[in-house]
């Protein structure tokens, strides 16, 4: 079991964190490109799943999954959306992602100012990731 | 009984539909009421009447959203294969909301075979799907009117499939059909 990749996206879809472990495969973009194509993506699957939706309760992705990879979905209530690739086997994704979550609203937090909102600046950048990377590292599916 | 799978697609190379099923699930509901009821003058303006009958279904999916949603998926699908972190990956397979599942199978000729299930089935949903990959070959392909990437218009079909859904239905979370 392996933890490719994640991403870590405002409301606007400014891509605000990206880090990786063993992804063996680029995808021939820029990398802003390749945030672009993930958050919108992630968008109109959004819309697609929305069409086919049977009840008005609020409806979320939790992931899918191909032969080689598994994308798992997050979004907060505030809309940041925590996107992580690892392999299709691995368990206690959700739970991960809780915990970035976690940290990131710490890290947030604990620079003590509001411009998180302002998606220009992410918090903390260095603190930030050696906290995920802290987090990723010690999870089970992390091989 | 619940029914689990509520949609079917077969989706062309190109990504437009050629086939599509979608469940009927109707819940029937009685309403009844006295006699002396006031509103009943109101509402069937008929003494002898004594019960309502309120059908409730889910909202049905227009054959024009479901073309789109067949061309909307066959996009993702193929992102899926781009942004792949590791090679020789296939697009999407498994998608999983809160509320339904989606699988989907795509044959080497680049068909692809779509179920939709609520989110609480374990229908084995990788064999219904080989198992509608066998019907389409059997009925579609080999029919002689038929014209490859046009939409499967057969009675055998339709019918074929009736079963073979029924069969999954019936047989909920076993392995083979």
């Amino acid at each position: 079991m392996t933890i490719y990749n994640l991403y870590i996206f405002d409301r606007e879809g400014q891509c605000l964190y990206y880090d990786e472990w063993f992804r063996t495969k680029q995808s021939g973009l820029a990398p802003i490109q390749e945030y672009k194509l993930v958050f919108g993506m992630m968008l109109s699957m959004k819309s697609f799943v929305d069409r086919l939706a049977t009840n008005d309760s609020n409806q979320t992705v939790n992931y899918y999954k191909t032969s080689a990879y598994k994308m798992t979905f997050l979004e907060s209530a505030t809309g940041i959306k925590i996107i992580l690739n690892t392999d299709p086997n691995a368990t206690g994704i959700r739970d991960l992602l809780h915990r970035i979550y976690q940290a990131w609203a710490e890290t947030a937090n604990s620079a003590a100012n509001l411009e998180m909102f302002a998606s220009t600046n992410p918090p903390n950048e260095s603190f930030l990731k050696s906290r995920v990377r802290d987090i990723v590292m010690k999870h089970s599916a992390y091989v | 009984m619940t029914n689990h799978i509520q949609h079917l697609f077969i989706i062309n190379r190109a990504g437009s539909l050629i086939y599509s099923w979608e469940a009927r699930i109707e819940t029937v509901c009685v309403l009844k009421y006295s006699y002396d009821d006031s509103i009943k003058n109101q509402i069937c303006g008929r003494e002898t009447l004594s019960c309502v009958t309120v059908r409730f279904a889910a909202p049905t999916v227009s054959t024009n959203e479901k073309i789109i949603l067949s061309s909307m998926f066959h996009s993702l699908f193929t992102i899926a294969v781009q942004l792949s972190p590791c090679p020789k990956s296939s697009g999407v397979e498994v998608l999983e909301t809160t509320q339904f599942k989606l699988f989907c199978l795509q044959s080497r000729t680049g068909v692809k075979f779509v179920v939709i299930t609520s989110a609480a089935s374990n229908i084995a949903a990788d064999s219904l799907l080989s198992k509608m990959y066998e019907l389409y070959t059997d009925f579609a392909l080999k029919n002689p009117f038929y014209s490859i990437d046009m939409p499967i218009r057969a009675q055998k079909f339709d019918e074929a499939i009736k079963v073979l859904l029924e069969k999954a239905e019936k047989s909920n979370g076993a392995v083979t059909f």
